[in-house]
């Protein structure tokens, strides 16, 4: 509760005080809202062939067909409903799994910070995509696939930020205060401890959409994903089986790689926001900005203004 | 041609900017410091102090905007002049010391690099063939160190370095900005002896910001009084002193603590009744060697004390005198390597053994105001917390929550509640700490420097209810503190505490009056109005 209402209140007036954010806010929704509404919208079944093959933009195929003769607006749809919840999905463990990593670092310390701490350093020096390609070979092809092995290889680098960041408002005062009192060590780390660390939990989960949509992608492309599944994903590797590129059917591979930039494009717009929580700095350059300076802090000289 | 001076302000005025504009911090301040002049700035904290020496050279940090007047630093107009011609005026026409020496210095760099490195930008010059040497020198500081690092220096001696390094181009004015307000009082006398005396050598003008009258009391030629961002009163000491005009000025001089012996004290005579607090040889040590039994650091070393019920036992020291980790075993939040603690006549529970509802002897009252409340919970939350655990809680919090607030004076109790600690003074968070340590109805209060970050004149407030809640709750309160006037006003017994030690030990009045130790006379006499200023001349270094 607490957090909504102070972080609430501030993270509303940056959110939308700020044009880029409102961009990247407008890009991201109407991606989620269209690809949401896809049984409804979208003109074809995206795995039927349901015109020529390889027939560029027209009226009755918006974004053409592909080299099965697929309506790539259909499959861009429903693709895009396929990526983005399996992205989320990612996102969303890895956070949790470096939160709890961390937070049981920050809890216990002594052997059990140390075992930790080997662990997820094991897990950053191993090469990501190699052990990636591997174990997606040897499990089954899909979705859940690809989520088990992408939160397996990203989970390591949050619990090291996290752990860092946990260990440091450890040592504030009012840890020891409510340790004073007589709180469970539990209680004061969920409730006096998480809180404060909301706008790097935020930054971190949002870079984890980030890489978790590029890594899905870049799996499938190399067709580690399940072939059937139409995502924006197995969308580039059939483009780039049938051989698209030779034969100029641009609008098979550009529909879903613009699809896969401008999600990571808008994310990466909020995460300026997301950034400015945690980082005052940030926030008094865009006050500087506000308030008539044109670049603020490139001299780091106090600028003067005169109302003459 | 008159001399121009050194510095000269007019009309200054400085803002930051917010969500709705340019809020003002210091609004037409005029001040103007003499070549060789020794001016003070005086103020509580938020009244812009820090804001305008900040401006003087233009170091002010995003979002701070300087909106109005003139800076003019021996003549060089600073506030239209471009950015190149302000950076050559920093370090050689005028240069600031700061108050954390930790931060100022890079840390992976030795000293007499660092030095030579503020020599480099008058290449040419006369001055830059000055050595690093000389200048360790020149601040008592014995040369062969030029080869250390920060960290490898205490407190004390850091700061003389950033003095050093500020001197080395010889500049016309310089700006201390609380340089000692972290270092105990003998260090901070010291440093101002070194200061003093340099200044009637070399001849530089001195600005120094403080919240400590009794120190420009004893250093300087003229002090100016701010508040909430203007300068009411500008004086020359002994005119300040005498004869202070304005009625702000008169309400922090009565603030200001001294020494005073001659006032009704508490002191009771000690009660025959079952000690609440008895330490037996109290030992606690640091980077132990596994084998030889060495330690790298002895924190606290052999103490044994006695609290009786409703005392004020003061524990006075500097810093690193061992005090806080005195305080911090006794309330059970770190352990000792050797030793008895008896609290209520049973050992201190460890905070990993703690248990909702246990009875608690101690509770501990922390020093950071700022950072010992959780930023994001209300003050009603912290109180809850505190009350639920207690013993017997759980019924009618709400009741005891506002019954807390009430005895710490924070009334009445549901304007507070749903506040969060950044919308309280530090005094008023103060009183929030205090009245969480009294949720568990301990015995024993362990107050960590519960005043030293407040300003002067809430300082006494909170110490005075410290002394009422004794009297009205039969607590007995362990004060630890660096400050022997405050242990003086509120405490019956004083501790004196050196290297983990003790020294010294006996009533309030007579330690203070009568100090046997060596040490206790030494941290008395560095107490800021304490010394008359001929003394300050003899104690001059010999140089």
């Amino acid at each position: 509760m607490a957090l909504i209402d102070t972080f609430g209140a501030r993270a509303r007036r940056q959110m939308l005080g700020s044009v880029p954010v409102a961009v990247g806010l407008v890009i991201l929704g109407t991606l989620i809202l269209v690809c949401a509404l896809a049984p409804w919208i979208a003109p074809y079944h995206p795995t039927r062939a349901v015109g020529g093959i390889n027939e560029p933009p027209s009226l009755a195929h918006l974004f053409g067909t592909t080299g099965q003769g697929q309506d790539v607006l259909s499959q861009f749809l429903y693709g895009g409903q396929n990526t983005l919840w399996v992205a989320f999905a990612i996102a969303v463990l890895t956070t949790l799994i470096a939160l709890v990593v961390a937070l049981t670092s920050a809890y216990f310390r002594g052997w059990v910070d140390d075992a930790l701490t080997l662990v997820s350093n094991v897990f950053l020096v191993i090469p990501g995509l190699p052990l990636v390609v591997v174990l997606a070979a040897f499990l089954p092809p899909g979705s859940l696939t690809i989520i088990i092995v992408l939160t397996l290889t990203g989970w390591a680098f949050g619990a090291r930020l996290f752990r860092s960041q946990a260990l440091s408002l450890r040592e504030r005062e009012f840890i020891a205060a409510a340790e004073d009192v007589g709180e469970s060590r539990w209680r004061i780390v969920a409730i006096e401890l998480l809180p404060n660390m909301g706008s790097v939990v935020a930054a971190y989960f949002v870079n984890q959409v980030i890489f978790a949509i590029t890594a899905q992608a870049s799996l499938e492309f190399l067709g580690l994903g399940n072939g059937g599944q139409v995502t924006w994903g197995t969308m580039l590797f059939w483009a780039q089986n049938t051989s698209a590129l030779i034969r100029g059917a641009w609008w098979t591979f550009v529909v879903p790689g613009m699809a896969i930039a401008l999600t990571a494009f808008s994310l990466a717009l909020i995460n300026n926001a997301v950034d400015e929580l945690g980082n005052p700095r940030l926030r008094a350059d865009r006050l500087l900005r506000r308030a008539g300076f044109r670049k603020p802090s490139a001299s780091l000289m106090t600028p003067v203004k005169r109302n003459d | 041609m008159t001399e121009q001076p050194a510095l000269e302000i007019s009309n200054l005025s400085v803002g930051y900017a917010g969500e709705n504009g340019i809020i003002p911090a210091v609004e037409d301040v005029s001040l103007s410091i003499a070549p060789g002049e020794f001016v003070g700035l005086a103020g509580e904290s938020g009244c812009g102090k820090s804001t305008i020496v900040q401006s003087i050279l233009r170091l002010l940090r995003a979002p701070g905007v300087i909106t109005g007047g003139t800076i003019r630093i021996c003549g060089n107009d600073v506030l239209s002049s471009n950015d190149d011609k302000v950076r050559a005026l920093r370090w050689r026409t005028a240069s600031i010391v700061l108050q954390n020496s930790l931060t100022s210095l890079n840390p992976v760099k030795r000293i007499g690099w660092q030095l030579q490195e503020v020599l480099d930008r008058a290449k040419g010059s006369e001055t830059a063939r000055r050595t690093p040497a000389e200048l360790l020198e020149m601040v008592d500081i014995d040369p062969a160190r030029l080869r250390a690092f920060p960290h490898q220096l205490s407190g004390g001696q850091r700061q003389r370095v950033v003095i050093a390094m500020a001197l080395a181009l010889r500049p016309a004015l310089v700006i201390l900005d609380e340089p000692t307000t972290a270092l105990d009082v003998i260090v901070q006398q010291e440093i101002f002896v070194t200061v003093k005396a340099l200044q009637q050598r070399m001849g530089f003008a001195v600005l120094l910001i403080t919240h400590d009258l009794p120190l420009l009391f004893d250093v300087a030629d003229r002090i100016a009084v701010m508040k909430d961002g203007r300068i009411v009163e500008s004086a020359t000491v002994e005119d300040f002193r005498r004869n202070p005009r304005h009625p702000y000025s008169r309400v922090l001089i009565e603030a200001t603590p001294r020494l005073n012996l001659s006032a009704p004290g508490s002191a009771r005579p000690p009660s025959a009744a079952h000690p609440v607090l008895e330490t037996a040889h109290l030992r606690k040590t640091y980077g132990d060697a596994p084998w030889s039994h060495a330690s790298a650091l002895v924190a606290v070393d052999d103490v044994s004390l006695r609290v009786a019920p409703s005392e004020i036992v003061a524990i006075v020291g500097a810093s690193g005198s061992g005090k806080s980790t005195l305080g911090r075993m006794v309330t059970g939040l770190i352990r000792p390597t050797s030793g008895d603690i008896l609290l209520d006549g049973r050992p201190p529970v460890p905070v990993s053994q703690r248990r909702k509802g246990q009875s608690r002897a101690a509770q501990m009252v922390f020093q950071d105001v700022y950072g010992s409340l959780n930023p994001l919970h209300t003050i009603g939350h912290h109180l809850r917390r505190a009350v639920i655990s207690a013993p017997g809680g759980g019924r009618d919090v709400a009741r005891r929550v506002d019954d807390l607030l009430t005895e710490v004076g924070l009334t009445p109790p549901s304007n507070y509640l749903d506040r969060r600690p950044h919308e309280l003074s530090g005094g008023q968070r103060q009183r929030v700490g205090l009245a969480r340590a009294l949720a568990a109805k301990p015995k024993l209060l362990v107050a960590d420097e519960p005043v030293s970050m407040l300003d002067v004149s809430i300082r006494r407030d909170i110490l005075s209810l410290i002394a009422r809640l004794r009297d009205e709750q039969g607590v007995a309160v362990l004060y630890i503190t660096h400050d022997v006037i405050s242990a003086g006003y509120i405490a019956d017994r004083i501790v004196v505490m050196h290297r983990g030690q003790i020294v010294e030990e006996g009533p309030a009045k007579a330690v203070l009056a009568n100090p046997r130790h060596d040490y206790t006379r030494r941290l008395i006499a560095a107490v800021p109005g304490g010394i008359a200023p001929a003394d300050v001349a003899a104690l001059q270094p010999a140089t």
